[in-house]
C-alpha cells in the first residue's frame, strides 16, 4: 500500500493502518531498533511504543515519507529507553554506537555555537551530500540504521576491517566538519 | 559528559534530511516521490536614467524629446522608418543600430546540474553532488563589509509603513545599485561605494559577482535566480566597455530597442515577468520606459523553496489579528515543535528552516511596541548576527502564524538620497564610463517585491520533522511557549550563509 494510503487510514482513524505499517515498515523498524538496543524483547516494544506514537501523531501530522518518519520515531524511542535504563541493562548496540560518535566530538571552540538537532542535522545532511555516495550510504547504514560493521561487510562487499577504517576516516571527517562551522555540543 | 555529546550528536544524524536517509536504503526500494511544492518570492527593481539625449552621429532623430516633456509610448516614427545612420563608430563603443528590439548576447551564467530526481543512477547523481560540493566550497566571507549597508537601507526603507505592508529585497537593491556604481564616476559613484560599504569600484566590483555566484543556484531543488540587465536605446552610443563589465561580472542581459515604443516596453515586461515567475505581475504591467530615457538598470531576484516542517492544513482556524487601524479575521496556521525562542529590546524572535538550507525569521514586536521602534533598534544586528548572542531560550514552541501574501512597490529615491546617495539625481550626475550624452540623471528607482506564505506553499513542502522525543536534554521537558503573530510583525528570509534576501513588514496579512 502507498505511504500516502496508509497516512489517510490514520486520518480516518482507520486502525488497519497499523496493521497496514507493521506490514509495510514492521521489519525496517524492527531492524533500527534492535540495531541500536541489542535486545529482542526492548527492540520488539519500542516498535510497539512506534505504532501508538504514531497512531497519536496522525492527524495531524502528514508524513510524506513514512520510512524515514517511523525511522526517527524508533531512533528517538530507543535512545529512550537507552537512556532510562541503562543503569540495569548493557545495550552494547547503541553504547557501541555512541562510543564511536565520541571520535567526532569537536573540539572546544573558540566561538561557541550551540546547536539544536535540527540544526546539526541540517549541517550533517549537506556534509553528507559532499561526500562519495558510497561513503554516504556508509555513514548512513552505519550510524542512522545502526548496522553493524559485519552486516555492511556483506552488504557493500568490503571487509569488516576495511570498512571500520573507513567509517572512522568519516567520523574524523564529521569532526573537522564540525569545528570548521564552530560548533560545540 | 562525554556520552551526553555523544547522544547529541546522534540526535542530530536522527535528524538528517529524509531524502538521504531514503537513498541510503536504496537496495531495499527506492521511492517514487512527487517533488515539493514551494514558498516563492520575488523583487525587481528598475532603475530608470533620463536626460537630454546626445545622438550619435550628431543627427537628431524624429523622437528626441526635450528633457521633462512626455510623450505618449507608440506615437513616434514606426521601426524602419528611421535615416540611415553614418558608418565607422569608434571600436570601443555600442553604435546606435537599426530601430528594432533585441538582445545582444547575453552572459555565460554560472554552471548549474540539474538535480537528477529520485530514480536517477548514481553517475547522475554524483555529478549534482559535484555540483552541491562546488557550492559549498565558494569562497565565503564575501559578505564581509555590507553589514553597515544591509542594516541602514532596510531601517530605511522599512520604517513608517505606516498601515500597509512592506517588502525590500538587499539583495536586489545592492545588486542594481553595484551596477548604477559601475555605470557613473566621479562623486555620484562615490556615494553609492559609500553606502555600499566598498573603497573602490574594483573591490564592489569583486564582492558584488561573489554575491552573485554565491546566492545563485538554479537546480531544480532551491531557485536562487538573480537577473541583471541593461536597456539602452538604439539611436545612441554606449561604452562596449561598461556593457561588458556588466556582462561579465554582473551577468547582466544587454538589450537595445526603440526607446518608449510599446514594443520596447513589452519586452522588459516580458522580460521582468519571467525573471519573476509572474509573481510580479500586478506591478509589472505598469512598468514603461518613457520616449526620453536613456538608459534602464534591470535586476530581479526570484526565490523558492520548501520549508523544512509542515504547517498542518487540519489545525488552520480563522482567529483575529489586531491590525494597526482595527482588528480583521485571519486564517492562522499552527505548529507545535520544540525549538528556539530569542529575546531580544523589543521583541521576541524565531526561526524556522527552509528546505537545503536558508531560514525564515519572524520578529514579533513586544505588546504595545511599534514595529518601526523594533526596525530601528536592534533588529538588524540580531538578524545579521543569525541571532548569536541575543538571550535565548528552548522550548515547546506553539507557533500560530497567519497566512500572508504581502508585497509592495515603492520608489527608493528619497531614501537613497537620504542614505547619501544625491548625486545621480541632479545635474551633476556623472554617467561618463557609459555614455557621453549630457544631463543624465536618475528618474526613478522602482523596487516592487513580494512574499507568499499560504498553507498551499507550506503545506507542499512536507518534510516531516516529528515533534522529537528525543530532541530536548534528557529529563528536561521544555516548558510551554506560545509564539502568536497576532499583530503586526517583521519576517526576513535569510539564505544559508545568513545574507537577508527579503525582509518585510506585515501589517496587514
Amino acid at each position: 500500500m502507498e505511504d500516502s494510503r496508509i497516512v489517510e487510514l490514520y486520518w480516518r482513524r482507520d486502525e488497519s493502518a497499523i496493521a497496514e505499517t507493521q506490514r509495510k515498515y514492521g521489519g525496517f523498524c524492527y531492524t533500527v531498533a534492535r540495531n541500536i538496543l541489542s535486545d529482542r524483547q526492548d527492540a520488539e516494544e519500542c516498535v510497539s511504543d512506534t505504532w501508538l506514537r504514531a497512531w497519536n501523531a496522525m492527524p495531524p501530522q502528514r508524513p510524506r515519507l513514512l520510512r524515514p518518519w517511523l525511522g526517527k520515531v524508533v531512533r528517538n524511542l530507543a535512545i529512550n529507553r537507552w537512556e532510562k535504563n541503562r543503569a540495569q541493562k548493557r545495550y552494547s548496540g547503541v553504547e557501541l554506537l555512541l562510543d564511536e560518535l565520541a571520535d567526532a566530538i569537536p573540539s572546544p571552540q573558540t566561538l561557541e555555537k550551540h546547536m539544536e538537532a535540527e540544526e546539526l542535522g541540517a549541517l550533517i545532511s549537506a556534509w553528507l551530500r559532499g561526500l562519495d555516495s558510497d561513503d554516504r550510504t556508509l555513514f548512513l547504514r552505519r550510524y542512522w540504521n545502526g548496522e553493524s560493521l559485519k552486516e555492511l561487510a556483506r552488504l557493500l562487499g568490503e571487509s569488516p576491517g576495511r570498512l571500520a577504517q573507513r567509517t572512522y576516516r568519516l567520523r574524523m571527517a564529521l569532526k573537522a566538519e564540525l569545528e570548521r562551522n564552530g560548533v560545540s555540543l | 559528559m562525554k556520552d551526553e555529546r555523544s547522544r547529541k550528536l546522534y540526535d542530530g544524524i536522527t535528524n538528517v534530511d529524509d531524502e538521504l536517509v531514503e537513498e541510503a536504503q536504496a537496495d531495499k526500494s527506492r521511492h517514487n516521490r512527487t517533488w515539493l511544492k514551494w514558498a516563492a518570492l520575488a523583487a525587481c527593481l528598475v532603475i530608470v536614467a533620463a536626460g537630454a539625449i546626445k545622438l550619435w552621429p550628431s543627427r537628431a532623430p524624429t523622437q528626441q524629446q526635450e528633457p521633462g516633456t512626455q510623450q505618449e509610448p507608440g506615437t513616434q516614427q514606426e521601426p524602419g522608418t528611421q535615416e540611415e545612420h553614418e558608418p565607422s563608430p569608434p571600436p570601443d563603443t555600442i553604435e546606435p543600430y537599426e530601430p528594432i528590439c533585441f538582445q545582444l548576447a547575453g552572459p555565460a551564467y554560472p554552471g548549474v546540474v540539474p538535480y537528477p530526481g529520485e530514480n536517477a543512477d548514481s553517475q547522475a547523481y554524483e555529478l549534482w553532488a559535484d555540483y552541491l560540493r562546488s557550492l559549498r566550497e565558494r569562497p565565503t566571507g564575501y559578505k564581509n563589509g555590507l553589514d553597515g549597508y544591509l542594516a541602514e537601507s532596510t531601517v530605511q526603507f522599512l520604517s513608517g509603513a505606516g498601515t500597509e505592508n512592506r517588502v525590500y529585497s538587499p539583495l536586489n537593491v545592492y545588486m542594481a545599485l553595484a551596477m548604477l556604481a559601475e555605470i557613473t564616476d566621479g562623486d555620484s559613484r562615490q556615494q553609492l561605494l559609500d553606502l555600499l560599504g566598498s573603497d573602490s569600484i574594483e573591490s564592489l566590483r569583486d564582492q558584488a559577482h561573489a554575491v552573485f555566484e554565491a546566492s545563485y543556484r538554479d537546480d531544480g531543488l532551491v531557485t536562487t535566480v538573480l537577473s541583471n540587465s541593461l536597456w539602452l536605446r538604439n539611436d545612441m552610443t554606449y561604452s562596449q566597455t561598461a556593457a561588458d563589465t556588466l556582462a561579465e561580472q554582473y551577468y547582466a542581459f544587454t538589450f537595445r530597442g526603440e526607446m518608449g515604443s510599446d514594443e520596447y516596453n513589452k519586452m522588459l515586461r516580458d522580460w521582468l515577468s519571467s525573471q519573476t515567475g509572474g509573481l510580479l505581475d500586478d506591478y509589472i504591467n505598469d512598468v514603461e520606459l518613457s520616449p526620453e530615457t536613456v538608459l534602464a538598470l534591470a535586476s530581479t531576484v526570484y526565490y523558492k523553496a520548501g520549508w523544512a516542517d509542515e504547517f498542518f492544513e487540519g489545525g488552520t482556524s480563522p482567529d483575529v489579528f489586531h491590525a494597526t487601524d482595527g482588528d480583521v479575521e485571519r486564517d492562522f496556521m499552527h505548529q507545535t515543535r520544540e525549538g528556539t525562542v530569542y529575546r531580544g529590546d523589543g521583541f521576541t524572535a524565531v526561526s524556522k528552516r527552509m528546505h537545503e538550507g536558508g531560514w525564515m525569521w519572524l520578529i514579533l514586536p513586544d505588546e504595545g511596541t511599534d514595529v518601526n521602534a523594533v526596525l530601528a533598534g536592534d533588529m538588524m544586528p540580531f538578524l545579521l548576527n543569525g541571532g548569536t548572542g541575543a538571550s535565548q531560550g528552548y522550548y515547546n514552541v506553539h507557533l500560530s502564524l497567519p497566512k500572508f501574501d504581502v508585497s509592495s512597490r515603492m520608489d527608493l529615491a528619497d531614501g537613497l538620497c537620504a542614505l547619501g546617495v544625491t548625486d545621480v539625481f541632479g545635474s551633476t550626475a556623472d554617467f561618463t564610463p557609459i555614455t557621453d550624452g549630457e544631463g543624465v540623471f536618475v528618474d526613478k528607482v522602482e523596487h516592487a517585491a513580494r512574499v507568499t506564505v499560504d498553507e498551499e506553499g507550506v503545506e507542499a513542502a512536507a518534510y516531516t520533522v516529528i515533534p522529537a522525543p528525543g530532541a530536548a536534554p534528557p529529563g528536561d521537558e521544555p516548558e510551554d511557549y506560545y509564539f502568536t503573530l497576532n499583530r503586526p510583525f517583521l519576517f526576513a528570509i535569510t539564505g544559508t550563509d545568513g545574507l537577508p534576501l527579503f525582509v518585510g513588514v506585515v501589517n496587514q496579512p
